[in-house]
């Protein structure tokens, strides 16, 4: 496995890859396939409600593997001149695998639907989730990310009513995806960026 | 012996929030055991974070292994890979596993030895056994917080050792092992390893310690070899009759019922010739007190 693999792997324990990345997926999986990919053949709702759950897991999961890393620098992975590219390898292999599941997710869907509004709503899941994680990594506290994702998914649920009828254009999706390159850019930068600031104390206490 | 030097710095300069650390020359030896003494606030961790490249935003040169620049340290890995460094505050993210740790020191580090790690750890006792590792950095306790720093460093190898209060969380028993692991630390490579220790009680580490720095806001007040300093200062007890005479020479004055006691320099005791004192050789805890209140004192 590269590097980078390893990076994303070290950020996850034992417990995470196990419920993270396997079982709770799966149960999401399941009932994407069973009960909301059908209700997305005859209404959208199916695809705005499955998809909410989707969007809620993504968000709330990163608190078991970044845990508000940008209220924290941790200064471990400073000692050694591979602690930026080691965390912008994890960043990076969350990213990748948070867009391969959210497009399996969309794949199911559209799989049964027929509707290209699936794969548009499977970017705008990753693009709020991603989006939104620019917040959680600031808040160490389970509930206050909770209470972000809760938000996020109503985010993503009006924008479902208010776009019914208007997708399924191919601009659409190259919108979508563009944005997605965007959001993602600037959420690696962004943790990146805060630990490289973290280097430079200007609103530390006084030093002992 | 000709001296050689681990780290050597000048005019290390930072400033914020009103703390300024201005260091003129910094001179740590190779091959010893120093201590980094200061009271709270006079500038042993922000001194040590600038050492250890944690914190970058300062002023001045810095040389380590006497040919590495700070830039060379940022730069070429082999500088940082020979250094490690515990520290308080957020060093592991608190929903790491150790096993976690392990796994991101061996990525962080090249020559970092998990089997020493799982060793190390089943030693300190932070885990019962070597298939424990499912606990979390959170639920440890802050000793054993350290203790896990401490047992990343050593399963490393490493030349400098930059440990930033390591005995405060440690139970007594602890302190004294951690004092037998840095003598070992130091002894294994012959004079090439060396070990650099902030800390304000200075009576637990006392017995490792062989040069002392002694830091007074954000200066450095004074620094030398433990027999050296103890040569330097002397501790007089005197009669209170004398006291008035005393408290012109000495740094500090302790008065009891029975008279006076304090540090002085011995090239000053002259200045006590006549008085009824008694001498003894101090101990660098004292001498550190004494020094850090002259310095106080003198900048008022």
């Amino acid at each position: 496995m590269n590097k980078g693999g390893k990076s994303y792997l070290v950020f996850t324990s034992w417990g995470y890859r196990i419920w993270g990345l396997l079982v709770i997926p799966a149960l999401l999986l399941a009932v994407t396939y069973f009960i909301f990919a059908d209700i997305a053949a005859i209404s959208s709702h199916g695809l705005y409600t499955g998809g909410s759950l989707v969007l809620f897991y993504e968000i709330f999961s990163d608190y078991w593997l970044f845990g508000g890393i940008c209220s924290r620098q941790p200064e471990y992975l400073k000692t050694s001149l591979q602690g930026m590219p080691v965390l912008r390898g994890a960043l990076i292999g969350d990213l990748i695998r948070r867009f391969l599941y959210v497009m399996v997710f969309a794949a199911v869907c559209y799989g049964k639907s027929h509707k290209p509004e699936a794969l548009c709503a499977g970017l705008m899941i990753y693009l709020i989730a991603v989006g939104t994680l620019n917040i959680t990594r600031y808040l160490p506290g389970a509930i206050q990310q909770m209470m972000v994702a809760c938000l996020a998914t109503a985010v993503y649920e009006v924008y479902g009513v208010v776009t019914k009828g208007m997708h399924g254009g191919t601009a659409e999706l190259i919108l979508l995806i563009a944005a997605g390159i965007g959001v993602s850019i600037v959420t690696v930068g962004h943790v990146l960026c805060r630990q490289k600031r973290s280097y430079y104390e200007k609103e530390s206490e006084k030093g002992n | 012996m000709e001296l050689s030097y681990v780290i050597e710095g000048e005019n290390l300069y930072k400033k914020y929030r009103g703390f300024h650390l201005d260091v003129s020359k910094l001179q740590v030896p190779k091959g010893f055991a120093t201590a980094l003494i200061g009271e709270n606030g006079a500038g042993k961790t922000t001194l040590l974070n600038i050492l250890a490249g944690i914190r970058l935003d300062y002023k001045g040169q810095l040389r380590y292994f006497g040919q590495y620049s700070d830039k060379d340290r940022e730069e070429n890995p082999l500088v940082k890979e020979a250094i490690g460094y515990t520290g308080p505050g957020d060093y592991y993210l608190p929903h790491w596993k150790i096993r976690q740790v392990e796994e991101i020191s061996s990525l962080l580090f090249d020559k970092f030895s998990g089997e020493k790690f799982r060793k190390w750890c089943v030693d300190l006792n932070i885990i019962k056994d070597e298939k424990d590792r499912g606990k979390k950095v959170s639920a440890l306790s802050d000793g054993n917080r350290m203790k896990l720093m401490i047992a990343g460093v050593m399963a490393r190898e490493t030349s400098l050792l930059l440990m930033d209060e390591p005995a405060s969380p440690l139970d007594p028993l602890m302190r004294d092992r951690l004092c037998e692991m840095i003598r070992n630390y130091l002894c294994e490579e012959e004079g090439q390893r060396s070990v650099l220790f902030s800390t304000h009680n200075i009576a637990d580490m006392e017995n490792v310690t062989d040069y002392a720095i002694i830091m007074a806001g954000g200066k450095i007040a004074e620094a030398g070899f433990v027999e050296d300093l103890k040569e330097k200062y002397t501790f007089v007890k005197g009669e209170p009759a004398d006291e008035a005479r005393a408290r012109a020479v000495l740094y500090t004055v302790n008065t009891g019922k029975y008279g006076y006691e304090g540090i002085c320099l011995s090239e000053k005791l002259d200045q006590l010739a006549g008085c009824d004192i008694q001498l003894e050789t101090p101990s660098l805890s004292q001498i550190s007190v004494a020094v850090m209140k002259h310095f106080n004192g003198q900048r008022g």
